[in-house]
């Protein structure tokens, strides 16, 4: 039997009959076509299907759509796009902190919540914030490296929606 | 992958899920954050099982403090209990295994209710909750009763919840603030692991004899369940905490524990590491 749900993904209010058994994760990518947000390990391990739900990260793998109801969510569409990079997005870029691209969704999205929470976050912090994103690649240094960027720009350009322009 | 289908019903209030569970002939499960429960199901658990959501019963979403003791709603998450001023004081262990628990994201919908309800001999809180003398309310729609934590498991994910029962509350006495606390997760990485030991430790050293007044050792994946280590706290009581009394100590631990091997680790390594660990907290004397 499927369940009437509303949800506000990146400021847009969506209304669907879903199934009980659909995951967040299958409602944004499947019923939305917001696929930037990826499915890599499918349990919770790996964090690239990262997004915020209520002002909070969670793995959208876990979440079972019906439970997102009247929730606000933001994934990695939300941040910015390929003209008007977030500045967090800026910061990958510059540091090269983007190898197979496949964690990146979900690593700026934590980064987001991070920068939120703590504007200038120490290493640790970082790190820490980035502990349930798992990058295969193991570019861990040069992604430390493009978080601590991001907060630079971040605070001398704060992000206009829907983010700024990339500049060369 | 064979993902189980199942039937969805959700409950605002304590009152509703009793009444859901009262009426219902057939097994319930509960739901709050759906940590497990979502991993569970992809390995094909609860298939047509009646999946009762009890996320939004924000009634159990609570830390209180009274007197000598901390009430904690089952709903509360791992992300609160860090916040929570009052478990960082009064109830350090507790604080310390929800900051190494999994991972951001799973610490902002994972609960201590769930975490104790799936009863795996791992649970990360459980060893905390075991040194806290944690007692467990299970309530169902005729009564309630009070459960001391270590009678509530009975083996790897069995307990002895009745069908008809939900956690609804657990209360810890204060830990008074001049016990030292440790706790340590031994996994393959630092987050999102399943434990290979953990280990949770508390203790009171009065100042000027320097000797434990008190002390609590809980263990967890070292046995069926978590455990205390009776024997290893008795032989350290009333002692002062000397290298070769700590050695004897981590020799003792070794014989209360009984793990198995598994895809994480061999039963002679968690042995192994039972007893360096505990050293390993034993001698970081911080008082």
């Amino acid at each position: 039997m499927k369940i009437s749900i509303t949800m506000v993904v990146n400021g847009i209010i969506h209304k669907k009959e879903v199934l009980p058994t659909l995951t967040l994760l299958e409602f944004l990518r499947e019923e939305l076509y917001l696929t930037g947000t990826k499915e890599g390990c499918g349990k919770g391990e790996c964090g690239t299907c990262t997004v915020i739900m209520d002002g909070k990260t969670v793995n959208s793998c876990l979440v079972l759509a019906v439970q997102a109801n009247e929730s606000v969510i933001t994934t990695i569409e939300g941040l910015g796009d390929t003209h008007h990079l977030h500045p967090i997005q800026e910061a990958f870029v510059r540091e090269g902190g983007v190898q197979c691209g496949f964690c990146t969704p979900g690593m700026i999205v934590s980064v987001a919540h991070l920068l939120e929470k703590s504007p200038q976050p120490t290493d640790e912090e970082i790190r820490e914030a980035i502990s349930g994103n798992i990058c295969r690649c193991t570019g861990y240094s040069k992604i430390v490296k493009a978080v601590r960027k991001a907060a630079k720009l971040k605070q001398s350009n704060p992000p206009v929606t829907p983010g700024r322009k990339l500049s060369k | 992958m064979s993902l189980s289908s199942f039937s969805y019903w959700q409950a605002l209030s304590v009152p509703d899920a009793l009444k859901i569970l009262h009426n219902e002939q057939q097994q319930v499960k509960l739901l709050a954050g759906g940590t497990d429960f979502t991993v569970q199901r992809k390995e094909g658990l609860w298939q047509d099982k009646h999946i009762l959501d009890i996320w939004k019963t924000k009634e159990l979403d609570y830390i209180r403090e009274s007197g000598k003791s901390i009430q904690l709603g089952a709903r509360t998450t791992m992300d609160e209990l860090i916040d929570s001023a009052v478990i960082r004081k009064y109830a350090k262990p507790l604080h310390l295994a929800a900051c190494v628990f999994a991972s951001p994201q799973i610490r902002n919908r994972a609960t201590l209710g769930g975490n104790i309800n799936n009863a795996s001999p791992a649970g990360d809180t459980l060893p905390a909750l075991f040194v806290l003398n944690a007692k467990l309310k299970l309530s169902s729609a005729k009564k309630d009763r009070l459960v001391p934590i270590h009678e509530f498991f009975l083996g790897p994910r069995k307990t002895l919840l009745q069908p008809n029962e939900m956690l609804t509350e657990i209360i810890i006495d204060k830990l008074d603030p001049k016990y030292q606390s440790d706790f340590y997760k031994l996994g393959e990485r630092n987050a999102v692991a399943i434990a290979i030991v953990n280990l949770a430790v508390c203790r009171k050293i009065d100042p000027r004899s320097h000797k434990v007044t008190d002390i609590r050792i809980s263990y967890g994946s070292v046995a069926p369940t978590v455990i205390r280590a009776p024997q290893t706290e008795q032989l350290l009581l009333h002692q002062t905490l000397t290298e070769s009394l700590i050695n004897k100590a981590a020799e003792r631990a070794q014989s209360e524990v009984s793990p198995i091997s598994d895809v994480r680790a061999s039963a002679d390594y968690r042995k192994e590491m039972s007893a360096s660990l505990l050293k390993f907290l034993l001698k970081n004397n911080r008082s």
